[in-house]
């Protein structure tokens, strides 16, 4: 018995094109399949015709939300392919983590937004997303724009810090701790708030680790693995303010809560940064040529994203740009555990289960698809044909339009 | 911290339990602090259970490069220690033939693999024996065989 219930690939509850059958019995959920494959833009076919030193700034593009962290990975690579990681100056490698960690506090807080949006807080969701605003200006300073920064370049960073900003930061830091403060106690005491997360979308320890979960859904079910401790890169370090984060409800609230922590831990560091920041160049002297050919080699190169651990391969076979880039997302590696959590939940939780891992699907599945509306399958036009397509479209509907005008 | 930087225990620890399995494969260390290791496609499966039952239970990804000069694909299969100190990451590195590319699935010991395994199945065409559901994950499920965009002899056709 059962039926079946399709959600997606276009749902409302979901930010992003994902399709996710759910079996259900009565109310309950028995059983979900996911299928992707929506947002699939071919990055890493295209960035094996690119200049080494041009990889990051097409990379930064996989993610509207993580871009910094996916430049820096993918700059972190090429800097080993180039063996030049080691001459990287001090100033360039804090002003990296500076950004790191105001983009992890945007994407927490963004997050934050979404998913009450989902469990129907509409107030707190804009309360975040205003907070927000003050970290984006402090990144459009240090990268020029707001969302895809491109703070960093292969051998450094593009702009330097100035008193003006640091003072910024610090401010930023203490208006971030100090919201931080009113959230938790928004999600500890609201009752409402606690009956839609508190057992909700739970992932048992034994099976975070089998699933191999990464990043805040992992902590959140006391798995201790963080790739700043792990790996200790660039200047993570317990000097510079840095704490793993670990919950042990392994529900959605213990979700909330390590990104909520996780938050002041980053205000911490990002404080640290601005009055510590040391003196000194920001880049190498001289830049590596656009054209200069690496020797032939592999490397890797991971990072803690956002949602988790951020994997890049790269292998050089001796010619001025890549013979093959491969890309591990978090998403990836979290979405097994959303099929695991919805099992036995009400369809009605679905969107925070799904939101609990905060998924980014553009990260995922980095093809174009087009239905043209009369065929059942998706489609593949060739570029003339999309073309005649949207002219055509355009033409039939936007007299339509002008007709209803008048 | 850098519980991944490897000491010299964790690396001749590490030699012993792979030629314990895989006779003759030696590990080797690069400058950033990575292992790299390769062995025959028959053995991929014993290496990684091994290798988790001492505590490389993190399974990072597999990547799947296509060698068109050789006439060979390379699968690398990267996993991290979760808990220990002083061991570096791994990449095992296992070559297939071109014309006919099988390979085990280890579904079975890292079930993230799943995932992993239908996208290095549906971007460059390898198949792994044993694999549950081993069908197309991000391009449409409707693609014509043999298309698989990451093989290097793939042409990028105009709309596509």
């Amino acid at each position: 018995m059962g039926m079946y219930v399709p959600l997606g690939p276009f749902h409302p509850a979901f930010k992003e094109p994902l399709s996710i059958k759910i079996k259900i019995e009565g109310e309950t959920i028995v059983d979900a399949e996911i299928d992707m494959g929506y947002n699939h833009r071919g990055i890493e076919k295209i960035l094996e015709k690119r200049l080494w030193v041009s990889v990051p700034f097409i990379a930064e593009h996989i993610c509207g939300i993580c871009s910094g962290v996916h430049q820096m990975t993918a700059i972190m690579g090429i800097e080993r392919i180039y063996d030049i990681e080691d001459k990287i100056p001090e100033r360039a490698i804090w002003i990296r983590v500076l950004g790191l960690e105001l983009e992890r506090i945007h994407s927490h807080l963004l997050w934050l937004g979404i998913a009450l949006h989902e469990a129907g807080f509409d107030t707190i969701f804009m309360l975040t997303w205003r907070d927000r605003e003050r970290v984006l200006d402090v990144l459009e300073i240090l990268g020029g724009r707001r969302v895809v920064y491109s703070i960093g370049r292969v051998g450094g960073v593009r702009y330097d810090v100035d008193d003006k900003t640091k003072k910024m930061i610090i401010d930023v830091a203490n208006f971030i701790r100090e919201r931080c403060k009113v959230y938790k106690k928004y999600f500890e005491e609201d009752p409402t708030l606690l009956a839609r997360f508190r057992n909700v979308s739970v992932l048992p320890t034994s099976v975070a680790k089998g699933l191999n979960t990464v990043g805040p859904t992992a902590r959140a079910s006391n798995v201790p693995y963080d790739i700043r401790e792990e790996d200790g890169y660039y200047i993570y370090g317990p000097d510079i303010g840095y704490r793993t984060i670990v919950r042990k409800e392994c529900d959605a609230f213990a979700k909330v809560m390590v990104r909520i922590e996780e938050v002041e831990v980053s205000a911490d560091i990002i404080e640290h940064i601005a009055k510590n920041l040391p003196s000194g160049p920001i880049e190498i002297k001289p830049k590596v040529p656009h054209m200069k050919a690496p020797a032939p080699g592999e490397v890797i190169a991971r990072m803690e994203a956002p949602r988790g651990e951020l994997f890049y391969y790269y292998k050089s076979d001796g010619k001025p740009y890549p013979y093959r880039v491969k890309v591990r997302t978090p998403t990836l590696s979290n979405i097994l555990s959303v099929a695991y959590m919805a099992k036995g939940e009400y369809i009605a939780d679905v969107p925070v289960t799904f939101a609990s891992i905060d998924p980014c699907i553009a990260c995922m599945e980095r093809v174009l698809i087009i239905d043209d509306g009369k065929h059942r399958k998706p489609k593949r036009m060739t570029w003339s044909e999309l073309i005649r397509y949207s002219k055509k479209w355009f033409k039939q509907n936007l007299s339509w339009l002008k007709q209803e005008r008048l | 911290m850098a519980k991944t930087k490897p000491t010299e225990e964790g690396t001749s620890t590490l030699n012993s339990w792979i030629s314990e399995i895989v006779s003759g494969a030696k590990v080797e260390v690069d400058k950033f602090g990575t292992a790299w290791v390769e062995v025959p496609v028959e053995k991929i499966k014993e290496l990684l259970s091994g290798l988790k039952e001492k505590g490389y239970t993190h399974f990072i990804t597999i990547s799947g490069v296509d060698e068109i000069k050789d006439n060979k694909m390379v699968l690398i299969y990267h996993v991290a220690p979760s808990g220990l100190s002083g061991y570096p990451i791994l990449c095992v590195k296992t070559t297939i033939p071109r014309d006919n590319p099988v390979a085990p699935s280890i579904v079975d010991i890292h079930n993230v693999a799943l995932v992993y395994e239908r996208e290095v199945y549906d971007l460059l065409g390898i198949k792994f024996e044993g694999h549950p559901n081993l069908d197309r994950i991000l391009l449409p499920k409707d693609s014509p065989e043999g298309y698989h965009p990451l093989r290097k002899d793939f042409e990028i056709k105009e709309g596509e």
